[in-house]
């Protein structure tokens, strides 16, 4: 036998100059993970990228015209930039601070105490979630603003104060924003905090440690990557934060501007002597909100990915939640005083608002005319209906978009994990005016792109970047969750990738899915910010709507259209999810009768 | 059925190189175990030979079809392998119920839903899950959901079957039921296997042949009864319970024995050629290696013997233990440690206390040569062959 003969036995074939990674469907698996990611890089990072391109020049259209750094040079040589930049450090840091403290206490509160009614925290700060933030804002300001608010009133009547002494200035506008971040860090800590080992607690227990300095030496400390994680998305959060800072710091006086509402204001600007916008110095703008932001980020990345710490999520054990006596009744307190403010207030504010002649005047007596004269409008039918179904579309693609990312920064390279978080988190770092502003700098210069400025197809693109950080981190927890093995065992079953993700993947982190729309979508149809630059006279979201209503004076209207819109997603979603459970349940019955069916007849060929 | 060859195999996680070289033939139905403390290359090898790895090196021919060849640039998906695996962790879809856990292989290899219905529930019935079909898999107890596992596994009639600590999971009363249950499924179905695991016991009870693995490299191969008592390196007596390991100098070498000095105390002894799992030679150090509980400690000096090897000592310290007294006797240089049984603490006077004078007895046929550990480990050894069939 010659060599080449035992060797074709041995099953020996030529090497090929390809690796076997870069061949065959696995080539192909490979260009198609190459081609979505450049669908995303050109989505998330093409449009900040020509903002900053956008900063060195100035003309009829961002982005264009003559080159420049005067408007640069004009923004960091101003004081004023400077103070806006240290009201939003303040703002963002003193927000982060108040709503982690209560946010992490909550948490540990909910999972790790026999305090009552512990077990529906979870679904209320959920809940509360879902109030979109221009709603709270006009809840918060009717209840603090005017001579008849309900505040403002009784302050009258106890000390003598008259006037709006809470009505904007510096602890209201950190006190509304921080309370309405609070659900947010709760949801943030609460899972780590329960899959935290209570055998560690319980050791620091035994080493001498009382409950509450466990809880400061132990608990914390290990919590130490998760916290500061959250601490700088909620610093984050506040530095982009839009719709409350309008509401609360540019009434006062003097304004307290921050990056979102000066960007807005800049933009307004009128320059040159054709009357061109300031895209060049709101874009300046940006650029100090990109670095800070970016920097936390990094910072962000760097802590939560500190591996001595993974180990807190334990095999097969269950918190046990401890009595800590009387003072469960204070941990009660708090967490009703938390849902007073973040929720209750506003909102029962809002509702009555809707049924008031002025909103927030008591005195006047309750009507019905608001909605009347809402209802009455054919554009309202309009606008809620584009509210919805953009609202649903972009916060569907942006959950989409989050699964498809968690899922690839999971389970790929370097590469494409790299790729996969800058392009979740980028967008964090651009308020939504900016992210507008960006997407008419990316496509008013491209002939074809032109076209969709001020069509929906332009606001579900701007939406899908506003809501994807949203999403993903809602959905990253659940695909976090699917253990590697799962994809493993059906990948040695005879799966190949794509199968496992549609059948083992996708049924697991359905709910999360399911969670990530609803939070995005709601986002979507609350979002101001976007919308104020990009939606055009014929085509309105009800959040621009509602905004203009209260301009006018109209704020009794805007909370009945608020409202509306309200229960409007409310029953779309629910609806939504009466129908999907209907037929996943119909789907598994069918499954499971064609299974028995199949087994009876085996069966009965047997016995035969 | 088909066998497995694996060739040279490396793998490198960054700078930690965690397979140094495997080399393993596993014959047509052969079951063989990769035993190895963790951390040892066991599980990533296994990885390897399933495709959820891509080893850096080397090559891995099922039956006679490469999987994976670096040279030649091959690598399967482990899809395309047609190998069943059981996990540590079970693995099972949530989502899924038993029967839908068990006909998916079936229904992703394109079998008819009929068809693999009926496939499925024969093999539910083979591992006595009939009933539980349309139960969701993860609501089973531990045992059963390892059995779900393991139908899952064999319901393609695999050519190879891997099992990956498939026990380390289970309650100990339910680890030799399942242990058992694997070892009926594998001769129902005769497909070579590969299991992975810590336990030595498990590992004797199962395979067919034993492969001791350390820091990457297999250092001995062969039956459980070899791998028990005849270790040919430290490491595997340790792992096998050689508790006494005591050096010595091979002094001469003759057809019917082999000769020695006793490091500790300067003794000489000589035992039959049998003793030595490999070959010795004059000026060669030794271990000699012998389990604590096939040496007897005695009051009182016993008769020379050619049948046995005696050490003169002092008792150090006496732990009684229930069943049985554990000594620590000086003996020279050396910490002999002797296991006393009951029925011999029972029968026999003998003063138990520290600072006593023992002697410690122990049969020729119970005691094996042992090559000794070089003083140091090089840094990259040269690949240990192991593994060809003995």
């Amino acid at each position: 036998m010659t060599d080449t003969s035992t060797r074709a036995m041995a099953g020996w074939t030529r090497p090929s100059r390809v690796s076997a990674g870069w061949r065959g469907r696995r080539l192909v698996g490979k260009l198609l993970m190459a081609f979505t990611m450049l669908v995303l890089l050109i989505l998330f990072i093409y449009p900040p990228l020509l903002m900053v391109i956008a900063a060195f020049r100035q003309g009829a259209i961002a982005g264009q015209g003559d080159w420049t750094i005067e408007p640069f040079i004009e923004v960091m040589t101003s004081p004023a930039t400077w103070v806006v930049t240290l009201n939003s450090i303040v703002l963002s840091v003193a927000v982060a601070i108040i709503a982690l403290a209560i946010g992490t206490f909550l948490a540990w509160v909910a999972v790790r105490t026999t305090t009552p009614l512990r077990r529906i925290m979870t679904p209320t700060m959920a809940t509360i979630l879902a109030i979109p933030s221009l709603f709270y804002g006009l809840g918060w300001y009717v209840t603090l603003n005017g001579s008849g608010a309900p505040l403002n009133i009784l302050l009258k009547s106890l000390f003598g104060i008259t006037g709006s002494p809470f009505g904007s200035g510096w602890p209201t506008l950190i006190l509304v924003v921080a309370w309405h971040v609070i659900p947010v860090a709760y949801l943030f800590m609460v899972g780590p905090m329960s899959r935290m080992d209570a055998a560690l607690d319980d050791a620091a227990r035994m080493s001498g440690a009382s409950g509450g300095v466990a809880f400061f030496t132990v608990v914390l400390p290990l919590l130490r990557p998760t916290i500061f994680g959250v601490l700088a998305l909620m610093t984050s959060y506040g530095m982009t934060a839009f719709e409350l800072p309008l509401l609360f710091g540019v009434p006062s006086q003097p304004s307290i501007l921050v990056f979102s509402t000066k960007v807005l204001n800049t933009y307004q600007e009128a320059v040159g002597s054709q009357g061109w916008a300031n895209y060049a110095g709101a874009a300046s703008i940006g650029l100090i909100l990109v670095l800070l932001v970016t920097i936390l980020v990094i910072a962000r990345e760097r802590l939560v990915s500190d591996r001595r710490y993974s180990t807190i999520s334990g095999k097969g054990f269950r918190p046990e939640p401890k009595h800590y006596g009387r003072i469960q009744g204070l941990f009660l307190a708090v967490f009703f005083l938390v849902v007073l403010l973040a929720g209750v207030i506003p909102l029962v504010q809002m509702v009555l608002g809707a049924f008031q002649h002025v909103a927030g005047v008591y005195s006047l007596g309750f009507t019905t005319e608001n909605f009347e004269k809402v209802l009455s409008s054919r554009r309202t039918f309009q606008v809620i209906q584009t509210s919805l179904w953009v609202a649903a579309l972009s916060g569907f693609l942006a959950a989409a978009v989050a699964l498809f990312l968690s899922w690839a920064a999971q389970r790929s390279g370097r590469v494409v994990r790299f790729l996969a978080t800058v392009i979740s988190w980028a967008p964090i770092a651009i308020p939504g005016v900016l992210v507008g502003l960006a997407l008419l700098t990316a496509y008013m210069p491209v002939p074809g792109l032109q076209k969709l400025i001020g069509t929906p197809i332009m606001l579900i693109l701007g939406f899908i970047v506003v809501a994807t950080p949203i999403a993903t981190r809602a959905v990253e927890g659940g695909v976090v969750q699917i253990a590697t093995e799962l994809e493993e065992s059906a990948r040695i079953s005879g799966a190949s990738k794509a199968a496992t993700f549609f059948t083992v993947v996708v049924p697991l982190v359905l709910p999360s899915f399911f969670a990530g729309w609803f939070i995005a979508a709601i986002g979507v149809a609350g979002n101001l910010a976007l919308p104020v630059l990009l939606s055009s006279p014929s085509m309105r979201t009800a959040a621009v709507t509602a905004y203009d209503l209260y301009n006018q004076g109209n704020t009794a209207q805007a909370a009945a259209l608020f409202l509306i819109l309200l229960v409007a997603v409310g029953l779309a979603g629910g609806v939504a999810w009466v129908l999907f459970a209907g037929v996943t349940r119909l789907l598994k019955r069918v499954r499971s009768i064609r299974i028995e069916r199949a087994i009876t007849r085996k069966g009965s060929v047997v016995h035969a | 059925m088909s066998s497995l060859t694996v060739h040279a195999l490396h793998k490198h996680f960054g700078a930690f190189h965690a397979i140094k070289g495997a080399d393993l033939d596993v014959a047509e139905g052969e079951f063989i175990t990769l035993l190895g403390e963790s951390g040892c290359g066991k599980t990533t090898t296994l990885r390897c030979i399933a495709g959820l790895e891509t080893p850096s090196s080397g090559r891995i021919v099922i039956g006679d079809r490469p999987v994976y060849d670096g040279e030649a640039r091959i690598e399967v998906q482990p899809e395309k392998r047609e190998a069943g695996m059981v996990f540590q962790s079970y693995a099972l879809w949530p989502h899924l119920t038993v029967m839908e856990t068990v006909m998916y292989p079936l229904r992703r290899r394109r079998v008819k839903r009929n068809e693999a219905i009926g496939r499925a529930q024969d093999i539910l019935e083979i591992v006595g899950l009939a009933q539980y079909a349309n139960r969701p898999a993860t609501s089973l107890s531990g045992g059963q959901q390892q059995r779900v596992a393991l139908a899952r596994a064999l319901v393609m009639r695999p050519q190879l079957m891997l099992y990956d600590e498939p026990l380390s999971n289970l309650d100990p009363s339910l680890r030799r039921q399942v242990r058992d249950e694997i070892l009926r499924l594998h001769r129902m179905n005769g497909a070579t296997s590969v299991y992975v695991t810590h336990d030595l016991e498990e590992a004797m009870h199962l395979s067919d042949r034993i492969i001791v693995m350390q820091a990457g490299l297999l250092e001995q191969s062969g039956t459980p009864a070899e791998i028990f008592s005849r270790p040919t390196n430290e490491f595997v007596a340790k792992f096998v319970g050689f508790e006494n390991l005591l050096a010595a100098t091979v002094t001469a070498v003759r057809g019917d024995g082999i000769e020695f000095e006793i490091a500790a105390s300067g003794r000489r002894a000589a035992l039959p050629t049998t003793a030595a799992a490999k070959p010795v030679a004059v000026g060669d150090a030794i271990s000699l290696a012998f389990r604590s509980a096939n040496a007897v400690v005695l009051g009182e000096q016993p008769e020379p013997s050619d049948r046995c090897l005696v050490f003169p000592g002092t008792i150090e310290r006496v732990d009684f233990l229930g069943s049985r007294n554990e000594y620590r006797i000086t003996s020279g240089g050396a910490a002999l440690r002797v296991a006393e049984s009951e029925r011999s603490y029972r029968h026999q006077a003998l003063r138990r206390e520290p600072g006593a004078s023992a002697w410690v007895e122990v049969d020729v046929d119970l005691v094996s040569i042992i090559p000794a550990a070089p003083a140091a480990a090089p840094a990259e050894a040269e690949p240990v062959l192991a593994g060809s069939p003995a």
